[in-house]
């Protein structure tokens, strides 16, 4: 049967988590984002050299699953951190990072790539037409992509964003195998002396849900405002 | 009378297609210069090396005594060329994302530096020339092809260029709206601006222009005032072109 009585006592620490999950979350898109928007930017403006060295970046990344590049940003990064430390001649302490840095860094890696290809087709789908414009009135190519490009790249991009930001959400789950006591792992650990597993796991689909429908209510919003001028009204 | 704009030994390629082979023009102030000639000729191109939409692989453009040589040329010598002209499109290419007000102030505010609500006064005024006072707040999407056309040349009147280039003003609109459009455009013709029109509607070109210029196989066949190009062309080619744009059954039976 299922056991109400620990689900009511599991929802205050389950609630405590999500802030862990928002944090990983939150910053990864974030700093994620900027940085693929400018692998978009350097990719569709064909940069030399740089353009192809974020080409093998997002790749590369769109090949590792995330999981891995946690283990690898966990168990790695730091041994590499003290190693390239020692070669200075400086002995860094890794061992006060706490994990959830860790599970950021894989965390952003992983949408940078992935956003900066929804970034390069948003930015190839703005009409040519634009940019020429921009540049008929005089406009400089930084002052055309700031006012006319990127808002209009923008409202074609939030859709994917969108979605993108869901698998981020659930994907921070992962980050319970390198010790980030987020919502599943949290879960987990409830469950474990009287094994609640179904109970803790009912909990934690509620959870992501509210949140997914939460966050996807918001992105709509957003895209509502970034769409303004496509309204179809004639007048 | 100095040139306000002059072409010189002007060639572009686009991989392995010569569209310009070397065109000479030049074009004093207050001159409406109409280019007419058959699709593939070049007269596009042609605009376009002006404001270096296309950068000509060859030759010199020079607008107002600013002259720019194609082959080497850097960032700022291009940005300066372009705030001597503006463009009307095809497309109308208005900002999409800016209302129609906003695509008018937009040159104003970030090229000419205006204060905002000065911008926002001279633009409001110019959209009310072109008929559109109503439509300030609206965004392109929601307007006609007619009323968008106007509002681009509201955005390139505005920024009072030297030249006004007109990229086939008129192709992309309803039949019934060309007529509105080509109104605005002659009452601009008339207030003495220099303006190039690349063009296939022969009556605007007879009312307006100053000067016709034919071309064909990205050269300049023939030019001269509208009367005679129009009227009695030399040029067997430019005849061609105009007996099959004037009665195109008249063409399809000639090949036939």
């Amino acid at each position: 049967m299922i056991n109400f009585k620990f689900i009511l006592e599991s929802i205050p620490s389950l609630i405590g988590a999500i802030p862990i999950t928002l944090l990983m979350a939150f910053s990864a898109a974030i700093i994620g984002w900027i940085l693929g928007l400018g692998i978009a930017l350097i990719r569709k403006n064909k940069v030399p050299v740089v353009s192809q060295i974020c080409a093998v970046f997002v790749s590369f990344m769109r090949g590792v699953p995330i999981i891995i590049l946690l283990y690898i940003a966990y168990y790695a990064l730091p041994i590499a951190i003290y190693n390239y430390g020692v070669s200075i001649g400086r002995e860094i302490d890794t061992s006060t990072v706490p994990a959830v840095i860790y599970a950021i860094i894989a965390l952003v890696l992983d949408q940078a790539a992935y956003s900066s290809e929804i970034f390069r087709s948003a930015l190839s789908a703005v009409d040519e037409g634009q940019m020429e414009a921009c540049y008929s009135v005089g406009m400089t190519k930084s002052q055309a992509l700031m006012r006319i490009i990127l808002p209009q790249a923008m409202a074609i991009a939030l859709p994917n964003l969108g979605g993108l930001f869901l698998g981020l959400v659930k994907g921070t789950s992962l980050a319970y195998y390198v010790g980030v006591y987020e919502i599943t792992a949290t879960a987990n650990l409830l469950a474990m002396p009287a094994l609640n597993f179904i109970e803790a796991y009912i909990m934690t689909t509620l959870i992501y849900e509210i949140l997914s429908f939460i966050f996807n209510k918001c992105f709509r919003q957003v895209e509502n405002r970034f769409k303004r001028f496509r309204a179809t009204a004639t007048a | 009378m100095a040139n306000m704009v002059e072409l010189k030994n002007i060639h572009k390629s686009f991989g392995d297609n010569h569209i310009l082979k070397g065109v000479d023009m030049s074009i004093k102030k207050g001159e409406v210069v109409v280019i007419l000639g058959p699709s593939g000729s070049g007269k596009t191109t042609l605009l376009r090396t002006i404001n270096f939409l296309d950068a000509a692989d060859e030759g010199s453009v020079s607008v107002h005594d600013f002259t720019v040589d194609c082959k080497k040329h850097s960032k700022s010598q291009v940005i300066e060329l372009r705030r001597k002209t503006a463009m009307v499109f095809q497309n109308y290419n208005l900002f999409q994302n800016k209302t129609i007000l906003e695509n008018v102030m937009e040159g104003l505010v970030t090229v000419k530096k205006f204060k905002k609500s000065d911008a926002e006064k001279v633009s409001r005024e110019i959209l009310a020339k072109v008929g559109l006072a109503e439509r300030c707040d609206f965004y392109p999407s929601q307007l006609s092809g007619g009323q968008q056309q106007r509002a681009g040349i509201a955005r390139a009147l505005i920024l009072d260029p030297d030249v006004i280039l007109f990229d086939e003003p008129t192709s992309a609109l309803d039949p019934e709206l060309v007529g509105e459009v080509l109104n605005t455009i002659k009452a601009v013709a008339q207030t003495g601006i220099t303006m190039i029109v690349v063009t296939h509607e022969i009556a605007f070109a007879k009312e307006v222009a100053s000067r016709v210029v034919f071309m064909e196989g990205g050269v300049v066949v023939e030019e001269g005032k509208p009367e005679e190009i129009l009227v009695a062309p030399k040029e067997p080619r430019t005849q061609q072109f105009l007996r099959r744009i004037t009665n195109p059954n008249a063409a399809e039976e000639a090949t036939a």
